[in-house]
């Protein structure tokens, strides 16, 4: 039994390196290349990706922006717009009672005709944010906000884009280089709209998010998503695309100036004013949007490369926010790093057992082709129901690395063997259609001929034998550890071979053992294993049926003393397999019925493996019965 | 009943090697005189032999070629063994198996047990007064096989239900037969493979049938 179990332990470990190895090593690689960062830009293009094939649901935006377009430009003379059609614009929005507006446009400087009336808007609207431009680490390019606005009206209309040149994040918070804390313009906006609905705002401290009411803005880390060492200073927030597909509603200058407005279109809603002219390049790139105000006047679309306005992406910010406080509307959420890790290493998990239990190689790759497209699905589902990003393209690459190189190191290491295996047959074929042969027509005829000298024969009787051996031993070095299947009393099975040819060799070794319990045995009924052939079994469970044979038979010719008879039945009973060995015997002694031996565990443990079912008891008149049932399902896997 | 076995006597020996056939086909003559000996040297050949002569006997090597100029492998062998032992049609002969390597038979030998001609093996390097003992129990019907095909004597269930129809329920033989759905020369067979099985001689003076009772109810096969 130790020997057994450690030629299983053995025959485990060889698996490991051979196999599972390979597959931990791609693993740690695809982790290593995701933490020194190589694989951002892949995925913000994934996450960019998914974001757009989000459905868009139709709803009522919060946010509206007036953009101030060519047309508008040549309307009021060209750029900058003059005050006075901005006092003109402002004082007309404000009629129809919006809950804030956003000036996106610099006046840190008069731009005359008319500074004086826009000054005097200013000041007569409460609920209007101006901007500035303050992150600029030379004080030179920072933006002072309108004079006669007081700070608190003021939000800064800086923005942040990635390495690839997107937009993806917008930042809320941050503190100016003279060490002011600063808020921008959304978050301006979006707390004076939420201030009027009666929630309110929680700033929050360096390490804590912000809040509105009970909502928690997720607040960016340098590790956030796809993200690898990002700069995450001040506080950041991950824009929600997905979430927001073709929410923002704009109107332009003239419209306002014309009264083409709809009431319920700015009663109550955040209106934004910048600039949407193409000649003033306020734009970012973004490839997360189906659709933008530029893509939609342009009828000119591109997915993957849109340009979104800056006035644009405030409103996006803002819109998102107070869809995430008054309606719950998912922000984008991340796991932990660990988390992470842990995610992406049980894809790479799940692509080695692929690559190990489904042997053929096409199977592998369908089963790859199934996972990809569940996990893909799954991203997908969770950004979109849920908001949370969740790491796709090494996560893929594991699944994909991790099966395909298992099943190639497993194939490679079969088409090897098979080689090899058959080379050796061929050799036998030849040694035993050649030598054996006549051999044996000198040894059958030795004994007539007068010649003959019982050392000679004795010589060629050896011979013989050895000649025999030679093969054996071959084909034992051929097959490998894994399919392998050592008996006590020498006897050797390549788990390769039908199952029924394994269980007959096992019965008729068994048998043949000087036991006790065999000496008196009179009557040996023996099996038919032929249903058996009808289901496919995996090597180790083969083993197992093996193994369980064994054992049953040799515990009858170890404790059955005085059995006459001895059963072997194998057949099919409504659905199961039953594999019964039944002797005559003493029977249970029932004092030791009390400790489980290792033979029990190990049944145990087969039938487990089985799904089936084992027992050992008393049978009637006398004698014992062990039995073995397990399910009679065809077996998907090969 | 087999045609054949009104005329002349017919055995088939199968090998593709000269060398055996040589020894072989004059050790039967010499022991059977009347028998009329075919010989075919691969599988093919083989079988259109069985079909149009119908022997009362073939010898065959496990390892054989499928047709002329093929290889031998002892798949063929085997493949056709059980083909031949499965066949519906009425084909079948008495079996000696004469081969280097006859441990693949293991895996045949509850087809052996159930088949209604005789069946018996052995290794090709044994003497070939051994060989002509294995003809003669072919022949009468024995099963007899080596240990390292069967390491002990089996007693299939059919024999045992033989046994409980004759001595718990007391049928005929044709009633047996009727109910097993056996042929006659199966059930002749059986019969004799119990005896084998008992260990009870062919005695002149003792009734065989009465012999196997006694024995079998002494074994417990029958309560």
């Amino acid at each position: 039994m130790t020997i057994n179990f450690w030629r299983d332990v053995e025959q485990r470990t060889k698996i490991l390196r051979e196999i599972v190895l390979p597959g931990a090593v791609i693993l740690g690689l695809v982790m290593l290349i995701r933490l020194s960062g190589l694989l951002q830009v892949q995925e913000w293009m994934a996450f960019d990706s998914f974001s757009r094939t989000c459905l868009s649901e139709s709803g009522d935006s919060s946010v509206v922006v007036v953009g101030i377009d060519e047309a508008d430009l040549s309307l009021v003379g060209g750029y900058p717009v003059p005050d006075r059609d901005l006092a003109a614009v402002l004082n007309r929005l404000q009629k129809y009672h919006p809950s804030v507006i956003g000036l996106d446009l610099f006046r840190d400087v008069p731009v005359e005709p008319g500074h004086a009336a826009l000054m005097q808007a200013l000041r007569s609207i409460p609920n209007l944010i101006g901007t500035e431009l303050v992150l600029n680490t030379r004080p030179a390019w920072n933006v002072e906000p309108p004079p006669d606005l007081p700070p608190e009206r003021v939000g800064f209309a800086d923005a942040i884009v990635d390495a690839d040149g997107r937009l993806r994040r917008s930042i809320l918070v941050s503190s100016a280089q003279n060490g002011e804390i600063k808020y921008s313009l959304a978050l301006r906006l979006a707390q004076t709209h939420l201030a009027a609905h009666g929630i309110n705002f929680k700033p929050g401290n360096r390490a804590s998010a912000l809040q509105f009411g009970s909502t928690q803005l997720p607040r960016f880390q340098p590790n956030s998503g796809g993200y690898i060492r990002a700069d995450a200073s001040g506080n950041q927030l991950i824009l929600n695309f997905c979430g927001t597909q073709k929410m923002v509603r704009s109107l332009s200058l003239r419209d306002v100036l014309q009264n083409n407005v709809a009431l319920d279109w700015i009663a109550d809603h955040v209106v934004i004013i910048g600039m949407t002219a193409s000649s003033i390049k306020d734009v970012f790139f973004t490839s997360a949007l189906q659709e933008t105000l530029n893509s939609r006047s342009s009828q000119f679309s591109m997915p993957a490369n849109q340009l979104i306005y800056g006035v644009e992406a405030h409103a996006y910010t803002v819109h998102q926010i107070i869809d995430a406080v008054q309606k719950r509307h998912p922000l984008i959420r991340v796991w932990a790093d660990i988390g992470e890790y842990v995610w992406i290493g049980a894809w790479g998990c799940l692509g080695v057992a692929l690559g190990v239990i489904l042997q053929s190689p096409w199977k592998g790759l369908l089963s790859l082709t199934i996972a990809s497209l569940f996990l893909i699905v799954s991203c997908q589902m969770l950004l979109q129901a849920m908001g949370w990003w969740v790491p796709i393209v090494p996560t893929m690459l594991a699944l994909c690395g991790c099966g395909l190189s298992a099943s190639f190191f497993d194939r490679n290491l079969r088409f090897e063997l098979e080689h090899r295996r058959l080379a050796i047959e061929r050799t036998y074929e030849a040694v035993h259609n050649g030598p054996l042969q006549y051999l044996a027509v000198i040894l059958r005829s030795l004994e007539e001929t007068e010649f003959s000298s019982p050392r000679l024969e004795r010589q060629l009787w050896l011979l013989n034998e050895e000649l025999r051996r030679i093969f054996e031993y071959m084909r034992q070095e051929v097959s490998t550890e894994y399919t392998r299947l050592y008996l006590r009393g020498d006897l050797v099975l390549d788990l390769r071979d039908p199952i029924g040819d394994l269980l007959y060799q096992v019965y008729n070794h068994t048998r043949a053992e000087q036991l006790p319990g065999f000496d008196t045995l009179q009557t040996f009924v023996p099996p038919n294993f032929e249903p058996l052939k009808f289901r496919q079994y995996t090597l180790a469970q083969k083993r197992g049926l093996c193994l369980f044979l064994h054992e049953a038979l040799f515990n009858v010719g170890k404790h059955a003393s005085g059995a006459t008879r001895l059963d072997v039945v194998c057949a099919v009973e409504v659905g199961y397999h039953v594999l019964r060995v039944i002797d005559n015997g003493p029977g249970i002694d029932p004092s030791k019925q009390l400790r489980e031996g290792q033979g029990t565990l190990q049944a145990k443990m087969i039938a487990r493996d089985l799904r089936g079912h084992f027992s050992r008891r008393p049978n009637h008149p006398h004698g014992t019965l062990c039995e073995l049932t397990w399910r009679n399902r065809r077996n998907w896997r090969r | 009943m087999n045609p054949s076995s009104r005329q002349r006597q017919r055995f088939l020996v199968v090998d593709d090697h000269e060398a055996i056939l040589e020894g072989t086909v004059p050790a039967l003559k010499r022991q059977y005189p009347d028998v009329e000996i075919l010989t075919a040297q691969d599988r093919h050949t083989a079988h259109h032999l069985i079909e149009q002569f119908h022997p009362d006997l073939i010898v065959i090597d496990l390892s054989l070629p499928d047709h002329a100029y093929s290889t031998a492998n002892p798949e063929v062998g085997i493949q056709w063994l059980e083909s031949l032992m499965q066949n519906h049609i009425d084909l079948k002969p008495n079996i000696l198996v004469v081969s280097t390597n006859i441990k693949p038979l293991v895996r045949l030998t509850p087809l052996i047990n159930l088949y209604e001609g005789g069946f018996a093996a052995m290794d090709k390097s044994r003497p070939i007064r051994e060989m002509l003992k294995l003809v003669d129990l072919s022949l009468r019907g024995s099963i007899a096989l080596p240990l390292e095909v069967r390491s002990r004597p089996e007693f299939d269930r059919k024999w045992l239900e033989v046994l409980t129809l004759k001595f718990q329920y007391g049928l005929s033989d044709r009633a047996i037969r009727e109910r097993m759905g056996i042929a006659e020369r199966t059930l002749r067979n059986y019969w004799i493979r119990i005896q084998d099985a008992l260990g009870i001689p062919d005695d002149p003076d003792r009734d065989v049938r009465v012999q196997i009772e006694l024995a079998a109810r002494k074994a417990g096969l029958i309560s």
